[in-house]
């Protein structure tokens, strides 16, 4: 769809450089039938003859020699075409007596030799030299941006590789299995943890709604394997109330909030609360997040996926279905979300 | 006591299967594969109750590997896909297990299995069974009765010589339906509907006597007083 856009806009814009010359210069009053009608000729095809430069130049020259740093052959080729528009345009072009020149574009010097200061062919140059400049510049740009694709693509498919569900899975698995055989029973459950947590994302997140136990099995293993990372200074208070069985909800809408607190409100400095207290009350969804205000140090990326995300989303999926309050009062970071899940 | 085989492309995948299978009793994994082709043979010549078998291996599919059996068995698939990928084949799968899979998640399909079996020894009206490496197909209604050898048991069969079978008579028992078999001795294992008549501890069938050993004889009276 976009290359085809470009490819229309292309030809419109030649299609209106190859007929300039009939918007741009009107016909002298008195000049003669023939002259005007050579010149036209003659405009039209040093025109056709610009296109035809623009793409061989686009295209061939400048990837074969310019690309490859054959400066010199570049410039030796480049002269030759302008050479060769010179006589394209030479072939049928009159020029206007002088008298006539002079009446209707004063402007003009006409020199004695009537070749370098002829305003004709100093325009053959001008025009030669704005597309010569504009198709390196132009393809010099596109081919920035396609290496900067491919280093994104690549990148991408790195990265989907080692997310690939058949290589992540099966290399848990080995590590799971290699635990068992040990006997480590704690690596073993981590392993299952992440694995649940890992197979959550790549299966279910794209559904627009998952069940409620899903989603709160996602937020159990975080934050246990947050327990494990973080050791004896969280002091950790994590309740789910009410009855969760049944129950939908969009996913990754509580997660964020829960995120937000592991990653703003943890310290290795001093003993550090975290409360979360999910209720599944009839219809609604509440949840209730505090975690200590503690200077931030700005250095990790954000990987999360943000609250101002996450707040959208909410509008998206429960529009006006929603309340959150988020107290930043004293050295408490409190938010409250009650969603209208029914 | 149930047997399986286990088949999987990795080695590690296949210990994990190996020690969740040594810690229940009542299953006896027989051997693991690397290769399907070599589960194939081992099939055609053993008789096991199900197979745990994995789905992408590099030289077949566990699908078409299934699909190639020589007899329908229970299959527990063991994937690193995700059960929506493996649901959409319409197998008739007992179980299917996400790996990595915990040991309580694998008791679960373990169940299943058993449950199957079970279920499939009252309908099946034959059992399968290695003897002089070969595989015989043994119909209930041909067995007079089971005796136990030590490490063998020697099945008396109606107009056809006894066929003897590397296993002990435990084993034997479990393979077979409840409602059609009782054992009766620490040595002995008669078809029901077999049975004459019981006289002075003494179960009758045909011209044969089998005695009835002390500490099966209650449950064999509740059985026949019932009846």
């Amino acid at each position: 769809m976009k290359s085809k856009l470009s490819i229309l806009a292309q030809v419109a814009a030649w299609g209106a450089f190859l007929f300039s010359p009939f918007i741009l210069f009107p016909k002298p009053p008195n000049l003669s039938q023939s002259i005007t009608v050579l010149n036209f000729i003659s405009f039209i095809l040093t025109n056709l003859c610009f296109v035809i430069y623009y793409y061989l130049n686009y295209y061939v020259v400048i990837p074969r020699l310019f690309f490859t740093r054959k400066y010199f052959l570049y410039l030796l080729i480049t002269a030759g075409f302008l050479l060769f528009i010179f006589l394209i345009s030479g072939l049928f072009h009159q020029d206007m007596p002088p008298h006539i020149a002079h009446n209707h574009m004063p402007w003009h010097e006409h020199g004695p030799d009537g070749f370098m200061i002829n305003p004709f062919r100093i325009s053959i140059i001008l025009i030669f030299l704005l597309i010569s400049l504009a198709s390196l510049g132009i393809r010099i740009t596109s081919q920035w941006q396609r290496v900067e694709q491919e280093k994104t693509n690549a990148e991408l498919s790195y990265l989907k590789a080692q997310i690939n569900p058949h290589f992540l899975f099966n290399t848990l698995n080995t590590i799971y299995s290699m635990a068992i055989k040990n006997s480590d029973s704690d690596t073993a459950n981590a392993i299952i943890k992440l694995s649940e947590m890992m197979r959550f994302v790549i299966t279910e997140t794209h559904n627009d709604f998952v069940l409620l136990e899903e989603e709160l099995n996602y937020i159990n293993n975080y934050v246990e394997l947050q327990k494990l990372r973080l050791g004896k200074n969280m002091r950790l208070t994590y309740k789910i109330e009410g009855n969760t069985i049944g129950k939908k909800i969009a996913p990754m809408t509580l997660m964020p909030f829960i995120e937000n607190a592991f990653k703003y409100g943890v310290t290795t400095e001093r003993p550090f609360d975290i409360i979360i207290i999910i209720k599944s009350i009839t219809g609604y969804i509440q949840l209730d997040v505090t975690n200590m205000k503690l200077p931030v140090v700005k250095n990790s990326g954000d990987t999360g996926l943000g609250i101002k995300n996450t707040l959208k989303r909410l509008e998206l999926v429960y529009p006006s279905n929603y309340t959150i309050n988020i107290d930043e009062d004293g050295n408490l970071y409190r938010v409250s979300l009650k969603i209208n899940i029914s | 006591m149930i047997t399986c085989i286990a088949i999987d492309d990795e080695p590690l995948a296949l210990d994990l299967i190996e020690t969740f299978c040594s810690k229940k009793e009542n299953i006896e994994l027989k051997k693991s594969f690397a290769k399907a082709s070599d589960a194939l043979t081992y099939l055609n010549k053993f008789p096991i109750d199900f197979i745990f078998l994995d789905i992408q291996m590099p030289d077949i599919s566990g699908i078409d590997f299934y699909r190639s059996l020589p007899r329908p068995t229970l299959v527990i698939f063991t994937t690193a896909h995700s059960k929506y990928a493996v649901e959409g084949f319409n197998l008739r799968a007992v179980d299917y297990l996400l790996k990595p899979f915990k040991f309580e998640r694998f008791e679960e399909a373990i169940e299943k299995a058993t449950q199957m079996i079970s279920k499939r020894n009252e309908i099946e009206d034959y059992l399968l069974i290695r003897s002089e490496y070969k595989l015989f197909k043994i119909l209930y209604e041909d067995i007079d009765f089971i005796e136990g050898l030590d490490d063998y048991v020697k099945i008396h069969l109606t107009g056809k010589k006894p066929l003897l079978a590397r296993m002990n008579i435990k084993g034997m028992a479990d393979k077979l339906p409840a409602t059609k078999f009782i054992r009766v001795h620490r040595s002995f294992i008669v078809p029901l509907n077999r049975v004459n008549f019981i006289r002075n501890k003494i179960i009758f069938i045909k011209d044969l006597e089998i005695p009835i050993g002390p500490s099966y004889e209650k449950e064999v009276m509740k059985l026949f007083a019932l009846k």
